[in-house]
Order: structure tokens, then sequence, then C-alpha cells
């Protein structure tokens, strides 16, 4: 049917210019018509909240933290410490205090005598504007630390910055607080003449008497304890000495101060300056064992002794949020490896079902340019399983932490977080997030693998088996390991926060990781984004 | 935008396996081109690379001029049929037409177009795994005209079609060449192609070994050889063999004569007192002509066949010495 003239053929189909958006189009049409993956998206959702509850349901919180006496209740219903030796007088409205801190040294308490010196980065010594004596109460305060310089503390969980450096003879610190009203605003100064704003703290209904004055605290030194049947002798600090993988216990410790040029400004009534040891000093007093002729006392000497204008001052414990050794809503989050599964699983099978059947072939001669395509599949599975991970996560939280309250858990030590801010924000989103990048870091495994089984396993070795390993490796491997694998991201779900200006046992048994939660999410974006990259590379430079 | 696919000098070596060895042809819009050759000859090779899914070593193959990687929207340019079995079972057939369409930028109402003109209506909201070879090839005609292009490719499309679907693939190939398009076929059976192919391209060995019409590789495959038809079959053999003819015996009453026109072969008969009742100019069938052509590549194939990785001989030694 040879013709001598032939009108080429012209398409009646002019599609659009931009193709990216087509290709998005297409790998979502692709996910939601298959209706075993939508079914198994839903289930990674349901069954992640489900497995949630259930461990809640189970986890025992009869010993828990809000049964220790040194846990106070802070102005938010919220567990803190807020144990301090305290030198005070009533202040009325607006007035100021400055002093000056001529020296600060930490000891471990009871150890001998003369105690030993001991490093103790966070102990405080300063100036505070106290709501009242009742630990728990609203404060700000500026303090120097011997190793975070001067700080502005208040309302228990807020720490900001001053001067650089530790107190010492040749540079002492001059702290100052001002109270106008509600507000109270903290300033420091190497001098006593030049004056730096180091923050304001507005304190909500502060009463207009208040407590101020001067105070010292040292919060207990975490050192591995002394093994039983060890020699450990007296006054040897905590740490080298002692095997280094065992069990870490927080040694009571005590900061000694030195304060001059005190004075008061504004509403002093001028009574005479009163000590007292507010709340309970916390941790236990190194190698003391009671024995006949030898006391071991409950808690270490705090006090104060005054001479001409200076105050020395002894102090231990702490100011700060109250963090726990244990974290149950951080292990019952565990709960969400079920839907992990299901979602390494799906984002896996994304890419390696078409070229288990040769559609990579189809897709790739309707859209030839491969990375695209790759990037496409990304989006879509990780939006699908982002949305499927916070709808999961959200439903089983507030259930969770219902359950965890109703098992033993006191509420003001492990609060119900709020889903819209804060912490609770970070456990929903970080959850779901962990769940949309690991599905990503699957789907790269297909696309480089071209396996189903091979995929999922290599996601699951990264993924979930540093989580075993972290938990029963020695510390230190267990913090490499936990650094450095995509594992890292499990830190999105932990259920008490840490504070960096409070030193607590970090093991990812009590949901602590080595990095920061968004820090550890980084480490498996970085994997994740790599993974992509070399399967990128890899589609366009093989055959399809 | 030209419709024609250019294809020069391909070369693609798998392992030790030469898959292309220099393939080179046109295919002209208008017509339907045949693609023919024993498995193994490159066939699929050569259309994969067309489609910019497998890297040549060397050569190039261009659609209207260009590389099928620097097209935008592929399927408005060229629609192919690579594998019918490339399906995700779970999907329907129409739901896989339209992440195909939508990657395209089409929308719905092209799927339910090439679902009608591809005869699917019925089977369409189908899972596609449930899909007879037949269905599948017809669901991958319709992937094929989504973007409505110029060019076409079909990699064995007969395969799996009853009879009334192989008549339908011979005219639907027929009335898509007639609308101006490019339309390229490949199968290893010569038969599927007798009545639908205009033009030939004859494979063997990874490079081309015929590229021909269908006219001329029929006359060229027939020869000068004449069939009669006779009672007296010794008597005709032995004198047509003193005419110097060389004559076989092809059943119990006909021969096939080459060596001597047919005027010089009825004369001798006649002058012998041998009695015939007919002769006619022999015709090879498309398939002879096939056979004939590809004898060599087939026959190398069988010998070396335990050699050659990956490959299954169809076209057994069996064959050939039939």
């Amino acid at each position: 049917m040879s013709t001598g003239t032939i009108t080429p053929y012209r398409s009646g189909q002019r599609p659009g210019r931009d193709d990216f958006p087509h290709l998005l189009w297409a790998e979502w049409t692709k996910f939601r018509t298959v209706r075993g993956w939508v079914i198994a998206m839903a289930a990674a959702a349901v069954l992640t909240a489900l497995a949630v509850v259930a461990l809640a349901g189970v986890s025992n919180g009869s010993q828990n933290a809000g049964a220790n006496p040194a846990v106070a209740i802070g102005p938010g219903g919220e567990a803190v410490t807020d144990n301090f030796y305290f030198v005070y007088q009533s202040l009325d409205g607006n007035s100021s205090i400055t002093a000056r801190v001529a020296s600060l040294d930490t000891e471990l308490a009871n150890a001998g005598s003369p105690p030993p010196h001991i490093a103790v980065p966070w102990a405080k010594a300063g100036i505070i504007i106290k709501a009242g004596t009742r630990p728990g109460s609203a404060y700000a305060a500026v303090l120097a630390t011997p190793a975070h310089g001067v700080r502005m503390q208040y309302g228990y969980t807020h720490d900001t910055a001053g001067l650089p450096g530790a107190v010492s003879a040749a540079s002492p610190r001059w702290l100052r607080l001002t109270r106008s009203g509600d507000t109270i605003t903290g300033y420091d100064s190497a001098d006593g003449r030049h004056w730096a704003k180091i923050g304001t703290a507005r304190l909500a209904g502060l009463p207009p008497t208040v407590q101020a004055g001067l105070f010292a605290a040292s919060p207990p030194l975490l050192a591995p304890a002394c093994p039983p049947g060890a020699i450990c002798p007296p006054g040897s600090p905590p740490g080298q000495s002692f095997a280094s993988n065992s069990t870490l216990v927080p040694y009571t410790t005590q900061a000694t101060a030195a304060f001059d040029h005190v004075s008061l400004r504004g509403g002093w009534p001028g009574g005479a300056w009163r000590g007292g040891q507010i709340g309970f000093p916390t941790g236990i007093p190194l190698l003391c064992t009671p024995s006949p002729g030898h006391f071991c006392p409950k808690t270490p000497a705090g006090g104060f002794t005054k001479s001409g204008g200076t105050f020395t001052l002894a102090g231990s414990g702490d100011i700060a949020p109250y963090v726990t050794d244990v974290d149950p809503l951080g292990t019952v989050l565990k709960g969400s490896l079920v839907g992990l599964l299901a979602v390494i699983a799906l984002g896996a099978l994304f890419i390696t079902t078409e070229y288990r059947r040769g559609l990579i072939r189809t897709t790739f001669a309707a859209s030839p340019r491969r990375g695209r395509v790759l990037a496409a599949k990304a989006i879509v599975i990780g939006s699908v399983t982002f949305a499927a991970g916070l709808v999961g996560a959200a439903a089983a939280l507030p259930i969770a932490e219902n359950k965890l309250h109703s098992g033993g858990w006191a509420a003001s030590v492990y609060p119900v977080w709020s889903l819209t801010s804060g912490h609770g924000l970070q456990i929903v989103v970080g959850t779901a997030a962990l769940l949309a990048v690991a599905a990503i870091l699957a789907l790269s495994a297909g696309a480089v693998l071209r396996r189903s089984a091979g995929a999922i396993a290599a996601v699951v070795v990264l993924l979930i088996v540093p989580l075993i390993l972290g938990a029963i490796l020695p510390q230190t491997y267990a913090d490499w390991v936990l650094r450095l694998t995509p594992a890292a991201a499990f830190g999105l779900q932990q259920g008490t926060p840490h504070y960096s200006q409070v030193t607590s046992v970090c093991q990812p048994i009590n949901g602590c990781y080595p990095l920061a939660p968004w820090e550890g999410f980084a480490v498996l974006s970085v994997w994740a984004a790599a993974a992509l990259g070399i399967a990128a590379f890899l589609l366009r430079r093989r055959d399809a | 935008m030209e419709a024609t696919i250019e294809v020069s000098g391909l070369h693609k070596r798998f392992g030790p396996t030469l898959a292309l060895d220099g393939m080179t042809f046109t295919v002209a819009p208008g017509q339907v081109t045949g693609f023919v050759g024993p498995n193994g000859a490159g066939k699929s090779t050569t259309m994969r690379v067309i489609l910019g899914l497998d890297a040549p070593d060397d050569g190039s193959a261009l659609i209207g001029g260009q590389r099928y990687q620097s097209l935008r929207h592929p399927l408005s340019h060229v629609g192919s049929l690579l594998d019918a079995a490339a399906l995700q079972p779970s999907r329907s057939a129409r739901n896989h037409l339209l992440w195909l369409a939508h990657s395209q930028g089409l929308g719905a109402r092209r799927v339910d177009a090439v679902i009608e003109q591809a005869g699917l209506e019925q089977a369409a909201r189908r899972k596609a795994g449930g899909y007879s070879l037949g269905m599948r090839q017809r669901l991958g005609i319709a992937a094929a005209l989504l973007g409505d292009p110029p060019v076409l490719l079909f990699d064995e499309p007969f395969n799996g079609m009853d009879p009334e679907g192989i008549v339908w693939m011979r005219g639907f190939l027929r009335s898509l060449a007639g609308e101006g398009r490019a339309v390229l076929v490949s199968s290893h059976l010569m038969a599927e192609l007798q009545d639908s192919a205009d033009h030939l391209v004859v494979a063997g060995r990874g490079k081309v070994i015929a590229d021909t019409t269908v006219a001329e590789l029929i006359a060229a495959a027939s020869g000068d050889r004449v069939s009669l038809r006779t009672t007296a079959r010794q008597e005709a053999m032995e004198a047509l063999a003193r005419a110097g003819a060389t004559v076989a015996a092809t059943g119990r009453d006909t021969l096939t004569v080459s060596g001597l026109l047919a005027e010089r072969i009825v004369a001798v008969l006649s002058g012998s007192g041998v009695p015939f009742s007919e002769v006619s100019a022999h015709r090879a069938t498309l398939e002879e002509a096939y056979m004939e052509l590809t004898r060599d590549v087939v026959e190398f194939r069988a010998v070396s066949g335990a050699t050659a990785a990956g490959s299954s001989p169809r076209a057994s030694s069996e064959e050939v010495a039939r």
C-alpha cells in the first residue's frame, strides 16, 4: 500500500509545558490506584497508634519520680527541682539588688576533710528574686557558674547567657536584678561600673512582697557507681577509677561561694538577713557507709556566715526543670516501629514493583528524565507517609499519656503535652517526619537495589538495628552508633525533654539520644539525601 | 517534527553477547514497517534504544531528528508497546492509562477515548492482573495511542492474540499508517506481517540483513522455479534432468523445477510425450522468503546456541533442516 505522497501525521494532543507537576500527578495517581498500598498506609497509621496506646496501657508507673520528695511543682503545674541554700530578706514593690560574687568553689559532699575539689559545671551562686520560699514558686535569678559563665535564669526552663568565664579572685562577677512590676531585668558587670543587660523576665502574678537575696546550689554529679566489692578509696573522685560502663549515679555536691558589695535599693523593709534551705538537696553522698561511730548525714550542711560585708554560702541542689531518668512516653512511642516497618516496605515497593513487572520501562518511556521521576516519587511517598504519621501520632499521643497517668505516672513529671506547640508538637511532627524520611530512604534503596527484599532489609539494618545496638552496647559505642546512623532521628520521640543546663542520665533506654532531636533528624535526612543522590545517578547510568 | 525513525550504526554489548552490531534502518511515515528476525536478532534491544531506555555503546537512534531523551512530553511524539505484561496487576486498566496520561499532562477524557479505540470499554475498570494476554496487548495499544503520536513502535503485538484479534490488529496497524503515521512492528513470525506490512527490515545477529518491500522480498525468494503437476512423475524428472534442469519432487504428483524457463519445460515434456496438467511459475510465501534469508544466521545460532548466553533459539536446527 505504498502511496506516492504522504502527509506526515501530527499529534492532536497538546500537553502543557511544565512537566514536573505532571510527574507528581502521575506518581500520586500510581499510589492511590493500588488499593493495597492505600490500605497498608492507613494501616501503618492505625497500627502505630494502637501499638503506642497498647504499650502505654501496660506501662507501670507505681515507682515513678512523682513520689520523689525532691520534686516540686512549678508555677505552670510542671515538675521542677527547687533546692538551694537561700540568704534572703523581704522586698516590697519596685527595687533592686546588687552583689559581687568573689569566689565559687565546688566539692563532693561528705567526702572527707578537707573535701576534695571536683568540677560541677552547672553549680550556681548568685542573686535571686522569688515569689516566696515555697519550693516551686516563681523566680528570676542572675548567677555565676564554674563552666558556663554568668546566666540569667527564670521560670525554671529559661536560660540566657551573660558574661563568659569562671569566677575567680582576679575576675569577680557583679550581678544585678531590678524589679519593675511583673518585670525583672538582669544585668552583669566585670567591674561594678560598666553594666550589661542580660535579659528580662515577666513573672505574671508576682506578689507585691517577694523574697530576695543570695543563693548557692550545686546539682548532683553523675558518675559511675563504685561497683559492689570494689575498693573505692574515700575522697577519690568518681569517674576514671571506676568501671566505665557501670550505672551512673548522682553524687551529692556542694558549692561554696563568697559574696561582697551586697547592696539593696528601693522597698527593702530593712530587716535582718535570714538563711535557710529551700527544698531537699538531691543525690547520694559519696561513699558514706553507716558504721558504728560514723554517721552519714542525710543532707549536706548548707549554711552561711557573714563577716563584715562578706557573705559565705554553702549550698547543694539545683533550680531547674525536673528531668527524669526514665522516659515512659518515649518508650511507648517505640510502638511506632510497627508503622515504620510498614512505611519502609511501602517506600521500597513504590519502585521495586515497577522493576519486578517491567513497568519501570513504561515510566521512563513516558518521562525520560529519570532523576525527576525519582524526585516525584520521593515527594509523593514522603508526603503520604508524613500525613499518615501525623494522624497516627496525633491520635495516639493524648490517649497514651492518659493511660500512662492511669498506670501511676505522675502528671506533674510526665505531663500531657499540647499537640500544637512545644514538646508535643515536636513528638507528633517528629514522628511523622521520621516515618516520611524513612520511606524516602527505602524508596532510594529500592531504586538502587531493584529488589524489594534487599531494599527493605537494608533500611531495617540501617534504621532499626542501631536502635537495638544502642541499647546493648557500652555507652561510648552506643553513642557513636546513635550519632552516625539514621537511628539518630529517634531522638525526636524523646518523651521527656532534656535541657542543656541540666545534667541528666542520657541513655537511649531512657529515651535520650546523644544528638539533639532535630540534629538527629538531620543525620537521617543526610542519609536519605545521599541515598537519593546515588539512586538518581544509577538510574541515569543504567539501562532501564 | 518529521514522523520518522532513523536508526544508524547501533552497537550494544551485554557482557559476552553482542546484541547490536551496526543496526541501521529508517522507518518512513505512512506505512507499516515490519521488523522481523529470529529471537535474539536484536529487535527488542533496538526498540529500547529508540525509546531511550537502553544506552547504545555506539550509534544513534533519532525520532524526527531528535533524541528520545530530549522530548518533553514524549508520548505525543512516540507511542510504544514493549511488553504487554508490564502492568501492576492490582491496578485497573483505566487507572493504568490514567497515571500515564497524567504524566503527559493529559486528562481522563483522553483515557476514555483510547479505551474505546482499543475496544476495551467492557473491561477497563477491571484489575489488569486478570487480563488475558490478548487484552493486555489491547491495553498496551491504548497506552501507545494516549498522546496521539505520529510514530508508533510495537514489539510483538500479535503475541497471545486470538485469530479475531490478529485480524483486528492487522487492520488497525494499516489504518494507523493510513493516517500518515510511521508504524514499526516487530515479530518473529513472518506470517503475522504478511498482509499488514508494506516494508520489511529483516534483522539477524544484531544487524539488518534485508531492508526491502514485501513484494521485492517474495520475488527474490521465488527465483526462477516452476511448479509442475504430472501423473508421470518419474518420466518427467528424467526428461527434465536430461534437458539440464534441477528437479525436486514436492508431492505425489508435483515437482519443482529450476534452471529452465516455463516455455522450455513445456517443450521438453511435450517432445518426450510425458503427460502434464499444470505448469506455473512458483511463488514463494513470505515465510519461505524469510526462512531463506535468515537460514545462515539461524544455522549459526543453532551451532553456537550453547555459547550464546540468554538466547532461546526458537528457530531450532530441526526447523532449518526441513
